[in-house]
């Protein structure tokens, strides 16, 4: 139950994992050793709540992170900390994009006026969509899965920890 | 504390820490002999205030129960 237990918490954030994961496996052996002298039915409850508390807990550290209210963002070791600030230029291109969504929107309200009295169902062409959606999703994540690694690989993250300080006089 | 009526999860149990810590409602003691696995948690002058507010809440909660209940009871 222990190695499972350990197992589990690699479903934690990293940061998170490295912050309490010996605390909760040495309260976890200590409840652990405390319900096995009990009934069957004890220790089963004591499994069923340990896993359920421990995917619960995973799925609410994640969220928070997603939902900002951590004090830093880790992705796969890349901290990402509150006093990050986005390029300028950043909001020009999401202007640029949010202009395109804008634009195309349009020209799709164009074409269904334009051609909805010879258009069939949409029903069919669906899963080609929705295959499309995925694959365009996969290819998103990768991309930006590459860029962090990259970033991870030249050093970046660790210019967030130089402290700007008085020079060494030795 | 409860009387084993409350039976909280490891899990469970860090999630609230970790939010009590964010919150800096607690903090960890720093002692040199404490090991990696068992580090003690205090609550902060915040969580102290925190608290007592909460204990009144509760407190005033009951009473108003309490005086339903004599209400009804009258």
């Amino acid at each position: 139950m222990l190695s499972f237990y350990r197992w589990l918490l690699y479903l934690y954030p990293s940061l998170c994992r490295r912050e309490f994961a010996d605390e909760m496996i040495s309260v976890f052996r200590d409840a652990h050793a405390d319900v096995s002298a009990g009934s069957v039915k004890e220790r089963i409850s004591f499994r069923v709540r340990e896993t359920l508390g421990l995917l619960a807990g995973a799925v609410r550290e994640h969220t928070r992170i997603i939902g900002g209210s951590d004090q830093s963002i880790s992705f796969r070791g890349f901290d990402v900390r509150p006093e990050f600030r986005f390029p300028r230029s950043t909001v020009f291109l999401m202007s640029i994009i949010f202009a395109g969504v804008i634009l195309a929107m349009e020209k799709a309200n164009t074409i269904q006026v334009k051609y909805a009295a010879g258009a069939g169902s949409i029903w069919p062409s669906l899963p080609w969509f929705l295959g499309f959606t995925l694959l365009f999703t996969c290819a998103a994540a990768m991309v930006g899965w590459g860029i962090l690694f990259a970033l991870r690989r030249t050093g970046v993250h660790r210019l967030a920890n130089i402290q700007a300080g008085p020079n060494r006089t030795d | 504390m409860s009387g084993g009526r409350v039976k909280l999860s490891t899990g469970t149990l860090y999630g609230a820490l970790h939010r009590l810590l964010d919150d800096a409602w607690i903090e960890r003691v720093e002692e040199d002999e404490s090991p990696r696995d068992r580090r003690p948690y205090r609550l902060t002058s915040r969580g102290r205030r925190n608290l007592q507010l909460e204990v009144e809440r509760m407190r005033h909660l009951t009473k108003l129960a309490a005086l339903r209940i004599a209400r009804k009871e009258a």
